[in-house]
């Protein structure tokens, strides 16, 4: 009878857990099946398996903010424009427009063709409600700044004004559009290619204010006018987007699938490489880019960014009261001469980054068709020892004496350990200058960083356009990125002047000026310029890699 | 025992309410916030974004806010994924973490008690030495050395299973076992030496020279007594392991509720990381419940009143 009675009890305990997962399992099981079948239709489909990295955020286009995001949405809308591989808009949903009033106003003249993946067409009336829905406040989309170019934009998404009419956006008619800017912008036909700036249809997002909630369960909710499609979303697994039957230019989609995979752990991503579970992904973790060096399968993609430092000049609060040396330029200027940049690309990043004597990084378009921003504007500074220890000596501190021990603040990642243990061992070295690592976890870090609470602090930017102003306009004092205390009007005017400049090649001029000054003054010292190192397996064809860090695979196709 | 369930249930109800109160004061002290970002927001779309949170309101405010909402059963919305509600975060991905996290324990159960049992049975001898072995390799191995091996043996290798992802039973198996390992082994050393104890007692040795045979002594006589160890271990191993491991979730990319016990601390998104935490909570509480109630049915000597 006993041992009846332990059989009895254990079996219930087990067949109680079981029972409640049992239901699960069965699920599960189905889901699996499916997949193994659509493991065999990959045969004759045209799949393209890509690593995101991550989660996106979220799918609607007045709240997304992040690269992951903007990756899948480039894939579900069209804007006015579409970026081609070297940056440039081309045409899209706008088939041509016209600039009038010296770059204020726009009229956009739309494609009849263009359709909903539901069969509603896509009008002039669906970007008007688009922008106007991301400037209102209650959508509180951050990345609403984005159309604080249109004339009162700023004004309605803060209050200011309450009336969205007043939003300097007007449907014409149906297939024109009509836009004005506070001030020109050159570089405005670049940012409606940008996914705040994508229409959205008004018909659905009328019947389901909450939109896009809901798309992960019913993807045929998820109603765009892109090259593809919603098809499944299963989140931090995987995104699945199909072809979209009702695309205007679907003559040049090859692909019938995307998958984006959300794999984090890039060793990982890696290994399903070499196991032929995704077909491209990004982030290649250092360690490993030696070994893929020189392999058909290893790229270097451009991205346009700047690994930097930021020097406080300001405050003296981690010094205890004493007078902050960083106060001084040729203190950092010295610094910024004692640092040498290739041992930092070679010996640790190792994938083909460029070492930085300037702020704007290459692959920016100048003025005259043809040349680079950064090839016009030069190198401002090299690497020279003697120069620095005399830069040191004259502002009191020959060969470090007296001079009070600094911290480097980073966000807690290995790279960024690294780096600054270069850094920390080259200053000791070359200056006598001592330094200290403090790594914190990103939001304190970023609040320290805000705060004044270090010395030197590294960061790093990745443009949001493709324009020297994306960089640039982040030191003028009142940025809320300029945390190194550096104010000079002379940059502010130098930069609000470019902003309200009609003539590109004057605009240009005006950047070149600015940037002088920054590099003169030197608040920030330029490390490196980003790379974009991937993996891309020999048969994916025809991508194109935007230096903005996203991936178009619109025309992308699998030739094996 | 009735009495019994019932005024734990109730305890469990003011240890959640503590729960609830210690994480929100703490998650909301962390410093940085939800919508801190490296491009700071302009100041009127962050006043915008946190009248919709009621992050604009005193902390007491948001707190009582807080509590309305919980006791009604609403963990409020994600401030990361703002198309999701907590609740659709915890419904989704629970399920998948406890179907992985069943599989393990059963693993580690079975296999655990299986080789624990035979190591004390045949104490000091080859057997026992080689269990003993593998047991203290796998208890210091962490998962996140266990998992890449595996990756890399069986999937880039071998090629005969996936090196990550969700989906089919296959995806399943070197997650499972990368969970399991440490719980085996624990399980084994636990058995073994309670299973020692329990077989140098009378009963035991009388049942044996009554003739009874050794697999017979050991698993009607031995085991249920030696198991009490194994059940104090087991259900908040349950209660750990269904609701999701960072580790292994993060290197196989498993969609489970594990990532966000860390991941929701990162981003500052406070609901998120109230809603798991109490989640967790409750679910241990049940768990330990649980095991109370299985050493009355196991030990006669235990009596709740």
């Amino acid at each position: 009878m006993k041992k009846f009675r332990v059989f009895l009890t254990l079996l219930l305990v087990f067949g109680l857990i079981f029972g409640m997962f049992v239901g699960c399992g069965e699920q599960k099981q189905e889901q699996g099946q499916g997949q193994e079948q659509g493991q065999g239709q990959e045969q004759t489909e045209m799949v393209l398996r890509y690593n995101l990295g991550t989660e996106p955020e979220t799918l609607d286009p007045a709240k997304a903010t992040g690269v992951p995001e903007m990756t899948v949405m480039l894939h579900t809308f069209d804007g006015l424009t579409r970026l081609d591989k070297d940056g440039k808009p081309q045409p899209a949903v706008a088939e041509s427009w016209e600039v009038k009033n010296d770059g204020k106003l726009y009229i956009f003249h739309l494609r009849k063709d263009v359709k909903w993946s539901d069969g509603q067409p896509v009008t002039a009336h669906d970007f008007e409600f688009a922008w106007k829905r991301a400037l209102s406040p209650e959508i509180a989309s951050e990345y609403a700044y984005q159309l604080y170019y249109i004339k009162n934009g700023e004004k309605y998404n803060t209050g200011e004004i309450t009336d969205p009419n007043e939003v300097g956006v007007k449907a014409i008619d149906d297939y024109t559009l009509q836009v004005e800017l506070e001030q020109p912008a050159p570089y405005f036909l670049s940012l409606v290619a940008f996914p705040t700036l994508y229409p959205l249809p008004e018909h659905v997002l009328k019947a389901n204010p909450d939109w896009p909630k809901g798309i992960d369960k019913d993807p045929n909710l998820y109603v765009t006018n892109g090259p593809f499609v919603l098809a499944e979303w299963s989140h931090h697994d995987k995104l699945v987007l199909k072809k979209n039957p009702n695309y205007f230019d679907k003559d040049k989609v090859k692909l019938d699938k995307l998958v984006f995979y959300m794999v984090e752990d890039a060793n990982t991503a890696v290994q399903m490489f070499e196991n032929e579970e995704v077909d491209m992904i990004d982030n290649i973790p250092t360690a490993q880019i030696d070994q893929w060096k020189g392999k058909p399968e290893f790229h270097i993609d451009p991205i346009l960014g700047t690994y930097y430092i930021l020097v406080n000049v300001g405050s003296d609060k981690t010094m205890g009261g004493e007078k902050n040396p960083l106060q001084d330029v040729r203190v950092r200027k010295a610094i910024a001469m004692a640092i040498n940049r290739s041992v930092i690309t070679d010996k640790i990043l190792k994938a083909g980054q460029q070492p930085a004597y300037a702020f704007v990084p290459p692959g920016i378009p100048d003025a005259e068709p043809g040349k680079d921003f950064r090839q016009v504007g030069g190198n401002y500074f090299s690497e020279d020892l003697q120069k620095a220890k005399e830069l040191l000596a004259e502002a009191g501190y020959p060969d470090g004496k007296g001079f009070p021990k600094l911290i480097y603040l980073y966000n807690t990642s290995e790279g960024h350990k690294k780096i600054g243990e270069a850094i920390q061992s080259m200053l000791k070295e070359n200056l006598g200058i001592e330094m200290e690592l403090q790594n914190q976890e990103w939001k304190v870090y970023l609040q320290s960083r805000n705060e004044g609470q270090f010395d030197l602090a590294r960061a790093g930017w990745l443009g949001d356009y493709v324009d020297p102003m994306t960089f640039l306009d982040m030191f003028v004092s009142t940025s809320g990125n300029n945390d190194t205390g550096w104010a000079n009007p002379q940059y502010d005017d130098l930069i609000e002047k470019a902003k309200y400049e009609t003539d590109n090649a004057k605009r240009v001029q005006y950047m070149h000026e600015a940037e002088d000054i920054l590099m003169q003054d030197m608040p920030i010292i330029p490390l490196y310029f980003y790379t974009n190192p991937r993996l891309v397996k020999t048969y994916v064809k025809n991508y194109a890699a935007i230096s903005l860090g996203w991936v178009d695979f619109k025309e992308a196709y699998i030739q094996k | 025992m009735g009495r019994f369930i019932v005024r734990r249930l109730a305890l469990m109800v003011i240890a959640l309410w503590v729960v609830v109160t210690v994480t929100f004061f703490l998650a909301h002290m962390i410093p940085g916030g939800p919508f801190d970002r490296e491009k700071p927001v302009p100041e009127a779309i962050k006043k915008n974004l946190e009248e919709k949170y009621h992050l604009n309101e005193p902390m007491w405010k948001q707190y009582l806010l807080y509590l309305n909402d919980i006791i009604h059963g609403d963990l409020g919305p994600s401030f990361k994924y703002p198309d999701r509600t907590v609740n659709d975060i915890i419904k989704e991905s629970f399920p998948v973490s406890a179907q992985l996290g069943f599989w393990a324990v059963l693993m580690a159960t079975f296999v655990g008690i299986s080789l624990g049992s035979v190591s004390a049975l045949h104490q000091g001898e080859l057997i026992d030495s080689f269990s003993m072995f593998f047991a203290i390799l796998f208890i210091s191995l962490p998962s996140f050395v266990i998992a890449p091996i595996f990756q890399y043996i069986f999937g880039v290798k071998l090629h005969w299973l996936p090196v990550a992802n969700w989906g089919s039973w296959k995806h399943m198996i070197l997650p499972a076992l990368s969970l399991a390992l440490g719980p085996t082994a624990v399980i084994a050393r636990l058995t073994r030496a309670s299973m020692l104890e329990v077989l140098s007692n009378d009963y035991v040795k009388a049942a044996r020279a009554r003739g009874l045979s050794g697999l017979r002594v050991l698993i009607v006589y031995a085991l249920k007594n030696a198991l009490i160890p194994v059940v104090t271990y087991l259900f908040p191993l349950i209660a750990a392991i269904f609701t999701g491991s960072f580790v292994v979730e993060k290197i196989f990319n498993i969609p489970g509720l594990g990532r966000y016990y860390v991941t929701s601390i990162y981003n500052r998104d406070y609901t998120v990381i109230l809603g798991v935490t109490v989640f967790y909570a409750a679910f241990l509480i049940l768990m330990n419940l649980l095991a109370d109630i299985t050493y009355a049915l196991l030990d006669p000597r235990i009596r709740y009143e």
